[in-house]
């Protein structure tokens, strides 16, 4: 009876330690078609280097600093210092970055016909894989001390560092990650970023574990903060709290594309929104010199001077003034909306208005300014460098970001300076062009395109001269 | 015979007593520190000096000092422990009456004061008002996710010091612009 259960015990432990193995030797796509063909080693390309890196070709081999360019091959090791990444491509569509302070080794890099065999071991660190599955059949597996990460066609990272507990995260497609414990699926077909804890049984349990409830939401907030998040929500966005950054957050939803329905949904009697239209991160920036336009822009020499700064987070989503950014949209699919609003119209204000671009490809940005209600001219210098005037500007925003640009006053500069008289006259007159005079700043990379048509004027000199302070936070 | 006997034993555990009053309660202390050629500033060493003290049992207080220091600065000059105990000392990232040896492993505590100080966290009510003593630290680090819940008085493993340092890394930078451009920009 005892040796019965000792075998048995025996037999439980091999099958145990071949099902860990079987990841390492393919196992987990063991159900897939294999096209035979020559089996060829792939090169593993160095594309980009950032801090400190060091290569080696094998474990015999001195460690050597690594470079962009450099072409290693199977069996290849890279290690990281802090604030250090690498990362490399393995043709024709595989990449892999390995963050700080880490190490990984890319076991095996083959090339069977049409399938790809990739096998990497990462001791500990962060290992992002992408893999574009386009007509080629892929096995890949990142394998850490906790577990492993098998993947065919998606992007995934491995987290496996002590103290902390290791983590698979998938950003699109579906992966399978294996520890001693059981297996688990990661994400989905056309699904958004997933994550499973090495702790939890699944997606699901670690995203309810992850989730905070935001502190401030129950009784600090304002009616209308809470009536605006409650439209994001409403719109499909999904609302958690970040406790670092100690703002709430909204992720996913779809952006309000008409004007009037955006304004009758804002939060403030002032408000300033940026609306964007794609899978990206943005984040709003106001600059806000509480002052007299005239005052600060032509009796002062220094011109625009912000006194307060206004972003989502990091206790700078409130102002002195009362100025208020109530949540840090985070993106998603459809795009997102910030806003910067005051309860109260100051006398005098000039807002200078920025955006970053913190992740997602270039996006189509809107900027609007609103007074109780009503859009107001934003003015900047368009491409051209010519001071321009619109009620809504329409920016491509890529990684230049927009800074230093738009500018909403109050009162109105045209309040302030009188109507623009006109010299040709296009059928709107949305838009103001000072001809003829050179602007000392840029606007940005970012390409400004004025939605509405021109009507140039001449202007003083000296409102050209508007420089927005271009202090910046990053997220 | 019988009254001897409980002498014996009396005397026994006195001394068991005595013994681990003097040693039991000591911190761990690593006999093998690490090569000296490791503290050297150049990049290569210092790409070494990490990934070897990943590899180590436990990160002592000399390792860890010159770890942070590295992090900290991206170099340091202090020639051996003591210059490195002071330029922590004189930055008020260590207490003035830390004592601890080049050879004693780095508690959480002790390494917690420098990282609070360095990455300019203000803490909780406590913290704010007695300053950041190492428990006071530490909790608020475990609160922010740079520590796993621990104790003070608990050592590092070298590996485990080594994905700390990365975790501050990952606080400082993690979502800024740089570090989620080398993850996202594949």
């Amino acid at each position: 009876m005892k040796l019965t259960h000792t075998f048995q015990t025996m037999i439980l432990s091999i099958a145990a330690i071949a099902g860990l193995a079987l990841p390492f030797h393919g196992g987990l796509f063991a159900d897939s078609a294999t096209t035979q063909g020559t089996v060829a080693s792939l090169k593993v390309t160095v594309v980009e280097v950032s801090g400190n890196v060091q290569v080696r070709s094998d474990e015999g081999q001195a460690w050597q600093p690594a470079k962009a360019g450099m072409e290693v091959g199977e069996g290849a090791e890279f290690r990281t210092g802090p604030r250090s990444s690498v990362r490399c491509t393995i043709p024709p569509d595989q990449s892999f970055t390995l963050d700080r302070l880490g190490t990984v080794k890319v076991l095996q890099a083959l090339r069977n016909g049409n399938k790809l065999k990739t096998d990497m071991v990462m001791k500990y660190g962060r290992t992002k894989y992408s893999v574009e599955a386009a007509g080629l059949e892929h096995e890949g597996t990142i394998a850490s001390p906790s577990g492993t990460l098998a993947v065919r066609g998606t992007v995934v990272s491995l987290y496996d560092q002590p103290p902390f507990i290791p983590e698979a995260v998938s950003y699109t497609g579906q992966a399978r990650f294996r520890d001693a414990h059981r297996q688990v699926n990661v994400g989905s077909k056309g699904g958004g970023k997933q994550t499973v804890a090495g702790d939890k049984d699944s997606a699901a349990e670690t995203a309810l574990t992850a989730g905070v409830i935001d502190p401030k939401f129950g009784g600090s907030r304002t009616q209308s903060e809470r009536a605006f998040i409650a439209s994001e929500v409403a719109r499909g966005g999904v609302v958690s709290f970040d406790p670092i950054a100690q703002i709430a957050v909204v992720r996913g939803g779809i952006p309000i594309r008409d004007d009037n329905q955006l304004a009758r949904s804002l939060p403030g009697k002032v408000d300033i929104v940026a609306r964007w239209f794609g899978n990206a991160d943005v984040n709003l920036e106001v600059f806000v010199d509480l002052r007299d336009p005239l005052t600060a822009l032509l009796n002062s020499p220094n011109g625009f001077h912000a006194s307060e700064y206004l972003y989502p987070g990091y206790g700078l989503n409130h102002s002195k003034s009362g100025g208020t950014i109530p949540f840090d949209h985070r993106g998603g699919p459809n795009g997102g909306t910030e806003v910067a609003f005051w309860n109260k119209v100051p006398k005098g204000a000039i807002f200078g208005v920025g955006a970053l671009l913190i992740s997602g490809n270039p996006v189509d940005l809107k900027i609007n300014a609103f007074i109780n209600g009503q859009k107001q001219y934003i003015y900047y210098l368009d491409p051209q460098n010519n001071f321009s005037r619109s009620k809504t500007l329409e920016v491509t925003l890529d990684k230049a970001s927009l800074i230093g640009g738009p500018n909403i006053y109050i009162p109105n500069l045209d309040d302030l300076l009188g109507p623009p008289p006109t010299i040709t006259v296009p059928d709107q007159s949305d838009s103001i062009i000072s001809s003829g005079t050179p602007a000392p700043q840029s606007t940005s990379a970012a390409a400004v395109k004025a939605k509405a048509t021109a009507k140039p004027v001449v202007k003083p000199a000296k409102l050209v001269a508007v420089t927005p302070v271009t202090a910046r936070v990053r997220r | 015979m019988k009254s001897t006997f409980i002498k014996c034993l009396f005397a026994g555990v006195l001394a068991g007593v005595v013994l681990s009053g003097a040693y039991g309660c000591q911190s761990a202390v690593d006999l093998h520190p690490l090569d000296a050629k490791l503290y050297a500033d150049d990049a290569d060493a210092q790409l070494e000096f990490w990934h070897t003290l990943a590899s180590r049992k436990l990160a002592t207080n000399d390792e860890a000092f010159h770890g942070m220091l590295l992090y900290l600065d991206g170099k340091d000059p202090a020639v051996g422990y003591d210059e490195r105990v002071k330029t922590l000392k004189s930055r008020k990232m260590l207490a003035s009456d830390f004592k601890g040896t080049a050879n004693e492993a780095a508690t959480r505590g002790t390494l917690s004061v420098p990282i609070v100080r360095a990455l300019q966290i203000k803490g909780g009510m406590m913290m704010r008002i007695v300053g950041p003593t190492p428990r006071y630290a530490t909790r608020e680090l475990q609160y922010l996710g740079l520590y796993p819940p621990s104790s003070p008085n608990q050592i590092f493993s070298g590996t485990e010091f080594v994905g700390i340092v990365g975790k501050l890394d990952d606080y400082q930078h993690g979502n800024a612009p740089p570090v989620t451009n080398r993850l996202a920009g594949q």
